[in-house]
């Protein structure tokens, strides 16, 4: 077995699982640092891998197909800032019903565009290229698993590390984190509350976007109904566990991802039932979501010993 | 006397509590409006025949005996899951306990129903029992990580949700699938160990009884008990109501346990009363309809039939419509998030309800009244 996982097949297999709940998570976490936690993530990349599929079938061209889905992300996420910012539902309300919205519409309108309910395989979308990086791609077993990799695979890497410089070196990030952490004390100081998050907002239509689109352009060569099965909530749980560290996040998600391959693909190896497995994500955010409440509880960031591990301001609750 | 009992309901309507009814009312059915409209529009741009379609989805589901009771059968399991989410909101918890307590009540009802040792009716009631209470303890534990450790209770409960879907699923399909179904099912439930219908005609069955009365008992507790009390205290103000003595801690973990009881015994209630088998292979989405139909009624349980109804009478016409035009019934899931969303804002006609209560205030003062 640990032949097994550390295998380059192995290695290339978990980044390829974990890539969408790493968007996810990423869209997550983005939202919730500016307070407004947006579980519609699920919807939205539904949303988008369906258009990102079909539009590229039509068009023929990946690029076009991409970029309708981070434009479909990014109009969910402005759907859902509407609601939650402007009309005052609350945020997990609208996320319940947006929800709702994209797993009826995106059947609808799979029905009414090709006449089908199930899957677009009929239409295959044009897939995103794979890009080798020359030299680097030559060094076994890491080599071809990181420099032989998708695009948005790459892509994903980076937006890890932009995103960890947004949120702590720019004027844009302090925002974002004080809007999240306390809204008055933020206006009272002029950081604009509203327009800071409906721009965090965008940026996780864009993440969630570019997941939709890699389910659909990517993973598999089609849309198909359901075909997120709960990502978007294992990126929310990826994003509790990480406590909004964009590195702990992508850590936790790649470990999902590979839960993922686990019970998905290589259930032979184990030999342990895949029903099983798939509840050990839920778990281990469940029993981190404890260890986080007593840590808080009983106050242990006070404690040397116990807080290099965690980030310094944590927000009290969750 | 009519004359008195109109002018009663009159002043009623004139205190600021009566106009707050008559504005969340009104505020329902302008969701509810916008809700067909965007519906119609989706239709319009989509069926070949668009006035046909519409007319098919609003009237068919009241053309016969059969959809007639298709609509109290789709309201059942909404009702359950509706009271359950209307006590856990009222008691302030925010819980989606609802969806894997109803998944996994309709998966142990099945089982027990067929397993129980007792003779005839008593192995659904017995079945619907275990499975409220199996679901109640399930739901202690969000509960009591919110009371003691302050965990956030929507996170966990939606993780608790996926950890009870793969339990059931694997259970299902490894020890308690019936290998003589075609496919994944669970054994054959006898006629004899089911509700037994009320009219067998149009499969109403006596489940919409059960659901009925829980709708009445979760009123009465909420509203007639001092539990029930305490609960609302909580949710309306923690912390003045911990300050007023009530244990606020105890009220948490109540309505989340009655919520997921509620809900478990609704998913084994439903379906006793309306399948052969247990064959789902995903979670059923009931839980989160909890959340629509709770908000259309208020969080009120004794209006949780008539929003279940609403909702049942939408998607019947939304299924009527698919077998018979060339729209599919998805549209349905859109109606009824556009209603969530709207109703659920805060900000939605707020404005006319404050001027409304202010004209009534400033009323009052010129008339040298009282305040109302």
């Amino acid at each position: 077995m640990f032949s097994f996982i550390f295998s380059e097949q192995f290695l290339t297999s978990m980044i390829l699982f974990a890539t969408p709940i790493l968007f996810a998570s990423f869209a997550a976490l983005i939202s919730k640092k500016a307070g407004t936690l947006n579980i519609n993530v699920e919807g939205s990349m539904s949303l988008a891998a369906l258009t990102g599929g079909l539009i590229s079938y039509a068009t023929q061209s990946w690029v076009l197909g991409l970029l309708s889905a981070v434009i479909v992300g990014v109009l969910m996420s402005l759907i859902f800032a509407w609601f939650a910012l402007k009309l005052k539902t609350d945020s997990i309300l609208s996320g319940i019903a947006l929800n709702t919205l994209a797993s009826g519409l995106a059947v609808y309108i799979l029905y009414v565009v090709i006449g089908v309910k199930g899957d677009s395989s009929l239409h295959p979308s044009a897939m995103i290229p794979d890009i080798r990086i020359p030299l680097l791609a030559d060094i076994p077993v890491i080599g071809p698993a990181l420099f032989s990799q998708n695009l948005l695979v790459y892509l994903v890497f980076l937006s890890a590390i932009v995103l960890t410089l947004v949120l702590n070196h720019t004027r844009f990030g302090m925002h974002v984190r004080s809007v999240g952490y306390n809204p008055i004390a933020a206006s009272s100081v002029g950081i604009p509350v509203i327009r800071t998050k409906i721009y965090a907002l965008i940026i996780c239509g864009v993440f969630a976007g570019l997941g939709g689109a890699y389910l659909s352009m990517v993973y598999l060569s089609y849309f198909s109904v359901g075909m997120v099965s709960g990502r978007g909530f294992i990126g929310i749980a990826a994003e509790a566990m990480g406590q909004g560290v964009p590195l702990y996040t992508m850590l936790f998600s790649l470990f999902f991802g590979a839960v993922d391959y686990f019970a998905v693909g290589a259930q032979t190896v184990l030999g342990f039932p895949y029903e099983l497995l798939n509840t050990l994500p839920y778990i281990m955010t469940l029993i981190a979501l404890v260890i986080y409440a007593v840590y808080d509880k009983y106050n242990l960031a006070a404690h040397p010993h116990v807080r290099w591990w965690l980030p310094k301001k944590r927000k009290a609750s969750l | 006397m009519k004359n008195k009992l109109f002018r009663s309901i009159h002043d009623y309507f004139h205190t600021s509590r009566g106009q707050l009814v008559v504005m969340d009312a009104f505020r329902t059915l302008i969701a509810l409006l916008l809700a067909l409209v965007v519906a119609f529009i989706i239709i319009a741009v989509t069926s070949e025949t668009p006035f046909e379609t519409i007319k098919i989805f609003l009237t068919a589901p009241f053309s016969d005996a059969y959809t007639r009771g298709m609509i109290i059968t789709q309201a059942v399991p909404l009702i359950f899951t509706g009271v359950g989410v209307c006590i856990m909101v009222k008691g302030g918890q925010f819980n989606m306990i609802g969806e894997g307590a109803f998944f996994a009540g309709a998966f142990i009802g099945a089982i027990l129903a067929v397993r129980l040792q007792v003779p005839g009716l008593l192995a659904p009631l017995g079945a619907m029992l275990a499975a409220g209470i199996m679901m109640g303890i399930v739901g202690y534990v969000p509960a009591k990580l919110k009371a003691a450790l302050n965990v956030n209770e929507f996170v966990s409960s939606l993780m608790l949700n996926f950890i009870i879907f793969w339990v059931c699923m694997y259970l299902f399909s490894n020890v308690f699938a019936d290998p003589d179904a075609g496919s994944l099912a669970t054994a054959y439930i006898d006629d004899s160990r089911r509700l037994p219908f009320l009219d067998a005609d149009n499969e109403i069955s006596t489940s919409i009884l059960f659901a009925l009365g829980t709708a009445v008992l979760g009123w009465i507790f909420l509203y007639r008990t001092k539990w029930g009390y305490a609960a609302r205290m909580t949710g309306e103000n923690p912390v003045f109501a911990r300050y007023t003595g009530i244990n606020t801690k105890k009220s948490i973990i109540l309505v989340q346990i009655i919520g997921a009881a509620i809900a478990g015994l609704g998913g084994a209630a439903f379906l006793l009363g309306n399948s052969y088998r247990f064959i789902w292979k995903a979670l059923p989405g009931y839980g989160f309809d909890g959340f629509i139909v709770a908000i259309i009624a208020f969080n009120n349980p004794l209006l949780v039939p008539i929003a279940a109804l609403l909702i049942g009478y939408l998607r019947v016409g939304a299924v009527e419509m698919a077998r018979l035009s060339d729209v599919p019934n998805e549209v349905v899931y859109i109606i009824q998030a556009v209603i969530i969303l709207f109703i659920g804002g805060q900000a939605f006609l707020a404005g006319m309800k404050r001027r409304r209560l202010q004209a009534l205030t400033t009323k009052a003062k010129e008339e040298g009244g009282p305040h109302v």
